[in-house]
């Protein structure tokens, strides 16, 4: 095996955000820099607002069929609070799947504390899936917010939101679909997904963009807001502008992470998404069947059948995940991710141990080389 | 006979357990590693791309990292004694005085 040199890492955390960007988004952020600022609306410029082609790229990716629903903020955790903390402003109860990242239970948890809305959890079953018929059977007259991530940041399970929408919708409840380790894999359409559905993910993942921007797409300009400032428009006014997309876009908008996700967006629409998820789904696969035939190494199970979206979580017997991590990093160069994920809940529905699992991610970049070179370690660890 | 120049806190977790890294004078050598080992477990991987140990003491702590780096990832558990860290400090030293004598250390 070779010495890993100090300027090569083998990147399998694509999870965890996508490395390297392509060149595109290093370049249109270096473009950005290198130019006066276009502050559309507010310099009486003759320049698009960088903005709107973020949100066409992003509406064609995701299959919005009007772009001004496409509200960018700061990340997915700020686009998850936008709508947790809109949908729950007047309490009520909210459905919640265990798997959730903490960018959304947290919201939760708070809006519990805070206003006493009242969180029931569901699933998932050994196989680390939601059964929709929980969420039938839990839907109360109460509830005003079903929460479902698309694919377990945790096991890379993918769970049936188009069911769980349809049945939600059936029952005139709103869903939050969190596409964080979906959106850019798996080829999905939001307009296909009935009922009224808040769509959040994050930008610098599969999205391949720089961090710092998250996405919320809105079914409508009803959800409250609660953060309210400068939109560079009506300003004569001291209520915030009622439209889409300003409606939720105070401040300054974060311009480096809208023009590098708008590159990167681009990218990824040439390329097309089902050809990305591919790629990604061949090598995770390969990887889960490697990983499971090496001693003392248990596999995290997706559930049958399903597409693997890039992830494959796992324990090695006799190791801690963040000390077995920091193993792999330091004598192998190998970057993965090991411990809790930021979803407990999901760790400990999943049957994992406190410590949680390590997770190795594929991305766009990845190659069955760095599939192999992990494989490789773990069976050399297990073979000491 | 490497001293501990720097600790850094790499992160608290919420069960209390403590990671930190120790930034070492000099290499990481093999009489170092054995001694911190002294009535702990010590698993040595010489044949890694890089050659990695692991020092566990029970209920105390988990040493890891390279031999030849400059570096110590030290898991310390909520169950270790007061003044663990000064008594991983004295044996990676060799004498448990020089080691509270460091300048310019961080916590």
């Amino acid at each position: 095996m070779e010495l890993p040199s100090a300027g090569r890492t083998i990147y399998l955390n694509h999870a965890a955000t996508s490395f390297p960007k392509p060149v595109e988004v290093a370049a249109a952020v270096a473009s950005w820099l290198a130019h006066p600022p276009v502050d559309a609306g507010r310099s009486g410029g003759q320049e698009e607002d960088p903005r709107t082609p973020c949100r066409r790229v992003l509406a064609e990716l995701l299959g919005v069929d009007e772009a001004s629903r496409v509200i960018l903020g700061p990340g997915a955790t700020f686009a998850a609070n936008l709508a947790v903390r809109g949908l729950l402003a007047d309490g009520g109860a909210a459905l919640c799947s265990r798997l959730e990242h903490n960018a959304v239970l947290r919201p939760l948890a708070l809006l519990a504390k805070e206003r006493g809305v009242r969180l029931e959890f569901v699933g998932p079953d050994s196989a680390g899936a939601l059964d929709p018929r929980q969420v039938a059977a839990a839907l109360r007259p109460e509830t005003r917010l079903v929460a479902l991530t698309h694919v377990s940041n945790v096991s890379g399970g993918r769970q049936p939101i188009e069911e769980v929408c349809a049945l939600a919708a059936a029952a005139q409840v709103p869903v939050l679909v969190d596409a964080s380790q979906s959106a850019g894999v798996l080829p999905f359409a939001y307009r296909s997904l009935p009922g009224r559905v808040f769509l959040v993910t994050s930008g610098h993942k599969a999205l391949l963009g720089p961090p710092g921007i998250g996405v919320l797409v809105v079914p409508d300009a009803e959800l409250p807001f609660w953060l309210v400032g400068g939109t560079g428009v009506l300003g004569e006014s001291l209520e915030q502008p009622g439209d889409l997309p300003l409606r939720f876009e105070a401040g300054t908008p974060p311009w480096l992470s809208i023009v590098g996700l708008t590159a990167a967006v681009r990218t990824l629409l040439a390329t097309g998404v089902r050809s990305a998820g591919d790629q990604r789904h061949a090598l995770a696969t390969d990887l889960a069947a490697r990983l499971a035939e090496l001693p003392g190494i248990d596999v995290v199970p997706v559930p049958q059948g399903d597409r693997r979206a890039g992830i494959v979580a796992f324990r090695v017997a006799g190791w801690e995940p963040h000390e077995l991590a920091d193993l792999l990093a330091t004598a192998f160069g190998i970057q993965v991710r090991g411990g809790l994920h930021c979803a407990a809940l999901a760790a400990a529905a999943l049957g994992l141990p406190a410590g949680g699992s390590m997770r190795a991610s594929v991305g766009w970049s990845s190659t069955r080389d760095d599939v192999l070179a992990l494989v490789d370690a773990l069976a050399l660890l297990a073979g000491s | 006979m490497p001293r501990v120049v720097a600790v850094r806190l790499l992160e608290t977790c919420l069960d209390l357990t403590v990671v930190k890294r120790f930034e070492l004078e000099s290499d990481m050598d093999e009489p170092a590693m054995r001694r911190l080992g002294e009535g702990a477990s010590l698993q040595f991987f010489p044949t890694f791309p890089r050659p990695f140990y692991r020092i566990a003491r029970e209920r105390a702590w988990v040493a890891q990292g390279i031999l030849g780096d400059r570096t110590v990832r030290i898991t310390f558990s909520p169950c270790a004694e007061d003044g663990e860290e000064e008594r991983v400090r004295a044996r990676l030293v060799g004498t448990a005085g020089e080691a509270t004598r460091e300048a310019g250390e961080e916590s």
